[in-house]
């Protein structure tokens, strides 16, 4: 019953669901009739495993993408459009199951938010002109202590205290998680993930590893759709792989919140800092890569 | 022929871009969310209920306040912030459109930018101070503001829009966007 009422809450507030059924029924309503078993099951398999790793920290974009272009099946100017009206849903979808399961102070809640929003709408200007380079290896070596302190907390060693367990924030900790998120919804506008740098910024400053969840999940929700719209209104996306990346990637959020709701706190804060590593790894490559190519 | 001039600035863009969110049909939906929310929320915190449920309620009083009335403004904003600092040196741009027999042209900053042929209009919309000649995609068109004819004038180019393109069909925009 819950879930069914999640179900239809995440529905009721994806105006971009509406957008894209109005879409489908005006503009493209003869594709979705001539999509083939293949292309839906791509896409439905591809939403699975995507967002199973979404749900985890790990970012869905890199997964999709390789997948998508392994399996071929649709031409790479509609791969972005595809994941970001597909993964919208499950996004959504993501941030009430997690909101609706996991105790987290509402006022903190609210705040994050707020700051989020604040940082993609209010500052997309200045940081559109920051090296993008300079801040992918900036993030990904201070990730690398992050994660160690952690795993240090959550073993007991060194001087670093024990994990917290605050399902919010209050005080000079509040402020700095604030401005913080502000700094991770501004660098969403080119191409950072807020997932691993939030979940690291609540974790060092206290909060309950599973307390993160809403707070990441819910900053990236509200954000989303903005991106989504552009793709719907120029038509750039594939429907029956968007149809089938949101259907699926709903399945691959429930399974991974089953899997993070019933682990133990221990292994809860192993997964995070491996994410914390992996998403440090992916940003040093990817600058490493730039950098051969002369981009940056 | 008739030309248009106007300085696209962040007002001017925001009250073209930004419908009346009161007046959008959503808007009723995040009001049922949000004071489900709001009750939830309080509710909740009566009945000393676990956290998580209070979580809910702050999470769709947020989304509903967010999306129902901040989120277009707020989405306008940027794309008009974005495109200035990107195309224009952060500096406002001037738009010129000639509206001639043939096709309507568009001028940006004194250079021609787009020639849009008279097959591509498909609604003449009028608003309290402007006309917008919607073309195929969406919320695309050429926008014209009543008060900014440098040749000939707001009536006489309806007058002129009625009589030499009955084609097109004429209606008042849509109540959002009437400003």
């Amino acid at each position: 019953m819950l879930l069914a009422l999640q179900v239809l809450f995440g529905v009721l507030v994806a105006g971009t669901g509406i957008g894209l059924i109005v879409d489908i029924a005006k503009n493209r309503m003869d594709e979705l009739k001539k999509a083939t078993g293949k292309q839906w099951a791509a896409g439905f398999t591809v939403g699975i495993i995507a967002n199973f790793l979404d749900t985890l920290g790990c970012g869905s974009y890199a997964p999709s993408t390789f997948m998508y272009k392994l399996f071929n099946q649709m031409d790479d100017i509609d791969i972005p459009g595809t994941l970001n009206v597909g993964d919208t849903f499950p996004v959504i979808f993501e941030a009430f199951i997690f909101t609706a399961s996991v105790d987290c102070d509402p006022m903190f809640l609210w705040i994050m938010y707020i700051c989020a929003a604040i940082g993609s709408f209010g500052f997309a200007t200045i940081v559109t002109k920051w090296p993008r380079n300079k801040i992918r290896y900036a993030l990904g070596f201070v990730m690398i202590p992050l994660a160690a302190i952690m795993l240090c907390k959550n073993t007991g060693i060194g001087p670093f205290g024990t994990v917290g367990t605050a399902i919010g924030l209050s005080g000079w900790k509040l402020i700095v998680a604030a401005v913080l998120n502000i700094l991770w919804g501004a660098l969403m506008d080119i191409g950072f993930g807020l997932y691993a740098p939030c979940m690291a910024t609540c974790l060092l400053l206290g909060v309950d590893a599973g307390a993160c969840f809403p707070v990441f999940m819910g900053s990236c929700a509200v954000l989303m759709p903005a991106c989504s719209i552009e793709f719907i209104k120029t038509h750039r996306y594939d429907v029956a792989h968007t149809i089938g990346n949101a259907l699926g990637g709903c399945i691959g959020v429930f399974i991974a919140w089953k899997l993070v709701t019933s682990l133990p706190m221990f292994w809860l804060i192993n997964l995070v800092c491996v994410v914390l590593l992996w998403t440090s790894y992916t940003l040093i490559s990817a600058a490493n890569k730039d950098k051969k190519a002369g981009l940056a | 022929m008739f030309v248009n001039e106007y300085v696209m600035d962040r007002r001017r863009y925001d009250k073209w871009a930004t419908p009346k969110f009161w007046k959008l049909p959503i808007f009723y939906v995040y009001s049922v969310i949000f004071i489900a929310g709001v009750f939830g929320w309080i509710y909740f915190d009566k009945v000393d209920a676990p956290a998580r449920w209070q979580t809910v309620g702050a999470f769709l009083t947020f989304v509903a306040v967010y999306r129902g009335i901040l989120f277009n403004w707020m989405h306008a904003d940027k794309t008009f912030r974005v495109t200035r600092q990107r195309y224009f040196n952060g500096k406002d741009w001037s738009c010129k459109v000639i509206v001639g027999e043939k096709n309507i042209s568009l001028y940006i900053n004194g250079k021609i930018n787009n020639k849009v042929e008279w097959s591509e209009i498909k609604k003449f919309e009028e608003a309290k101070s402007y006309f917008k000649l919607s073309a195929n995609e969406g919320n695309e068109g050429v926008m014209i503001d009543k008060a900014c004819f440098t040749e000939g004038d707001a009536e006489s180019f309806k007058k002129w829009m009625l009589d030499k393109h009955p084609e097109t069909p004429y209606g008042p925009i849509a109540p959002p966007f009437d400003k």
